[in-house]
């Protein structure tokens, strides 16, 4: 199999304008930088049920790309009755209640490429620069566009879809926000204040209900809500590939409340609305070509 | 001949303060007397977080600031609004009032030997006092402000910051603020009661009533040592104490996501409890006498109370000798302790 390497920064001007080697002809010192990156990425996508490591292993300036690396540039759709959506607009999903929303953030963290034959390539979430991000996460914000794209670095190829950690692994979720950055501080507002952990997903805005607008306060936290959603299509990170997917978010999915759940915001300090992460696992989220 | 030395000495220090930058009058602690840092000699040591060591420069920063409304919203309200220093940091209200009359659901709980406690807010979800210190700033039913714009607004200020560089070698910052909040509370130790110098060798600090109610708080008759017990009176766990059945409040189980926590809340210290009603978690019982009533009939009924709990029967005398108790832990001394108290 053929691999493409880049030398992100100097000599690599562009996160596509990479050169090829093949898997043998690796750089020797891309070795075990690859294999702590991996072995870290796979420990934290396995989704937080172990015991917390202590904060220090949220570092914010996680492992160094190796050599090797490629990345794609993903574009984060929020939708809502199958349009992009904004705060303040009223949605008319085809099936439930109309909404809008004041409020919509999660996390995303722990990416790890699926290929066609079920193995899995852990990858990295990267900025712009093709620097890793500060702890390996990022936080989507609807009322933020800047946020609203997440770049995948990994070793170049064609994947047949991407597993993405929604919320944070136990290292991060532990983390002291008084002493760590955006957007692990406190003033994130994704920092439960009383509990000490962050909330994965907020979602906040009101329901119609008979004409009657009532509002919704949604926090998805603890660590069993820790949800690694897989989402399946074409991924190309090699040089010169098409445009690539966009990651879309359907809010109409999200929202979809099982018979019985409180969406009044009374227990959304007090619950971990499990089902919300549910739903982004089990379909709201999905890669679209 | 002393004029010389001390004239001498005084060249010789700021020669030093040139070559390390030191800090200008501005930047000196308000109190300049360490003795606030002290500790009662017959207490275990007191801890502190490695990147928190506590100085005087922290204490007295964190003290200006403790009583600075600056971090609210409507810079009406500061921590001493609901932690009154007259009784024992707590708040005689049963709820406080917060930003533009808000109110919660809890009781302000006293301020009293915190830097012993190993987990904080009623339902113990915070671990360190550093991190219960953003609570209230962040609250909008407390304070409501992001730390961002309590930083900007001390920023402009240079004594406060100069103060910040001494204390921690920045300004105010995220990082900053809350540990020199958490170091005041930190020094907020009380252990000078009649009862400790009773303990210390004082025969005649309790009274004959506060004795015998001694021996029914620690014996068999009023059991109270199951939790309130050591020298800072809480076994730092989460009981039910048999609150109110209709109490909707789920305590400790908001954090555990247990069942079996719920109605569960961290039992306090009982120093200067005397001072500091309303009591309980939600501030339901207005006195001593109701709550010596309410454990005498073992609870309110809710349907987790702890199993410990149970009805007394105690006569009306056993009852007044263990309010005569709960009095002498009262520490009149720290309850007026000038070096606590607001800045002049």
């Amino acid at each position: 199999m053929i691999r493409y390497w880049c030398f992100f920064g100097a000599a690599c001007s562009s996160l596509f304008a990479c050169g090829s080697v093949s898997d043998q002809q690796s750089p020797g010192a891309s070795g075990a930088a690859g294999a702590s990156s991996a072995a870290s990425a796979a420990g934290a996508a396995s989704g937080g049920t172990g015991n917390a490591p202590s904060a220090d292993q949220c570092p914010g300036s996680p492992t160094p790309l190796a050599s090797g690396t490629s990345g794609v540039m993903l574009p984060v759709q929020i939708v809502g009755a199958g349009a992009p959506i904004t705060t303040g607009q009223v949605v008319t999903p085809s099936v439930g209640t109309p909404y809008k929303l004041s409020l919509l953030k999660f996390y995303f963290s722990s990416p790890v490429l699926l290929e066609s034959d079920g193995s899995r390539v852990p990858a990295q979430l990267v900025l712009a620069n093709a620097t890793p991000r500060p702890y390996g996460i990022a936080l989507v914000d609807l009322d933020d566009s800047a946020s609203q794209s997440i770049t995948i670095a990994g070793p170049a190829g064609d994947y047949a879809g991407l597993e993405l950690g929604v919320g944070l692994p136990p290292s991060c979720n532990d983390a002291d926000p008084t002493t760590h950055a955006f957007p692990l501080n406190t003033d994130s507002d994704m920092y439960w204040t009383w509990g000490s952990q962050y909330m994965f997903i907020r979602v906040e805005g009101s329901l119609e209900g008979n004409g009657v607008w009532s509002s919704f306060a949604l926090h998805v936290g603890y660590q069993q809500a820790y949800r690694a959603a897989q989402v399946m299509g074409a991924l190309h990170l090699l040089p010169g590939a098409s445009a690539p997917p966009t990651l879309r978010l359907d809010v109409d999915r999200l929202l979809n409340a099982p018979l019985g759940a409180d969406t009044s915001g009374a227990d959304s300090h007090e619950a971990p609305d499990e089902w919300v992460a549910d739903n982004v696992a089990n379909g709201a989220l999905t890669l679209v070509p | 001949m002393r004029q010389r030395v001390a004239a001498a000495l005084w060249v010789v220090a700021n020669l030093s303060c040139g070559a390390i930058g030191c800090s200008s009058s501005a930047e000196k602690p308000a109190n300049d007397d360490a003795s606030v840092l002290d500790v009662p000699a017959d207490f275990p040591a007191r801890p502190a977080p490695d990147d928190n060591a506590v100085t005087l420069e922290r204490v007295e920063l964190g003290r200006t600031l403790f009583y600075d409304t600056r971090l609210s919203r409507t810079g009406q309200i500061s921590c001493s609004s609901c932690h009154v220093q007259a009784h024992a940091f707590s708040d005689p209200n049963r709820t406080s009032l917060g930003v533009d009359g808000l109110t919660g659901t809890r009781n302000a709980p006293a301020l009293v030997n915190e830097a012993w406690n190993t987990s904080y807010f009623w339902d113990g979800g915070v671990p360190s006092l550093e991190l219960q210190a953003v609570g209230p700033i962040k609250n909008p039913l407390e304070m409501d402000m992001t730390l961002a714009d309590v930083n900007a607004l001390l920023a402009v200020d240079a004594d406060i910051t100069a103060r910040f560089q001494a204390a921690y070698g920045e300004g105010p910052s995220e990082r900053t603020l809350p540990r020199a909040l958490a170091s005041f509370v930190r020094v907020l130790v009380t252990g000078n009661s009649a009862y400790d110098r009773f303990l210390r060798g004082d025969s005649v600090a309790l009274s004959d009533s506060a004795q015998r109610g001694r021996d029914i708080f620690e014996g068999e008759r009023g059991q109270c040592t199951h939790c309130h017990v050591g020298f800072n009176f809480t076994n730092n766990a989460f009981r039910n104490n048999g609150t109110r059945p209709d109490d909707s409040d789920p305590g400790r189980q908001r954090i555990t996501l247990k069942d079996s926590d719920f109605g569960k809340f961290r039992v306090p210290s009982l120093r200067n409890v005397a001072v500091s009603a309303p009591y309980m978690h939600d501030g339901s019982l207005a006195t001593l006498a109701d709550v010596v009533e309410h454990y005498d009939q073992g609870g309110s009924g809710s349907p987790n109370t702890d199993p410990t709990l149970h009805a007394l029967g105690l006569s009306d005398e056993e009852k007044s000798d263990l309010i005569a108790f709960l009095e002498s832990l009262t520490d009149d001394e720290f309850l007026n302790d000038a070096r606590l108290a607001a800045p002049k």
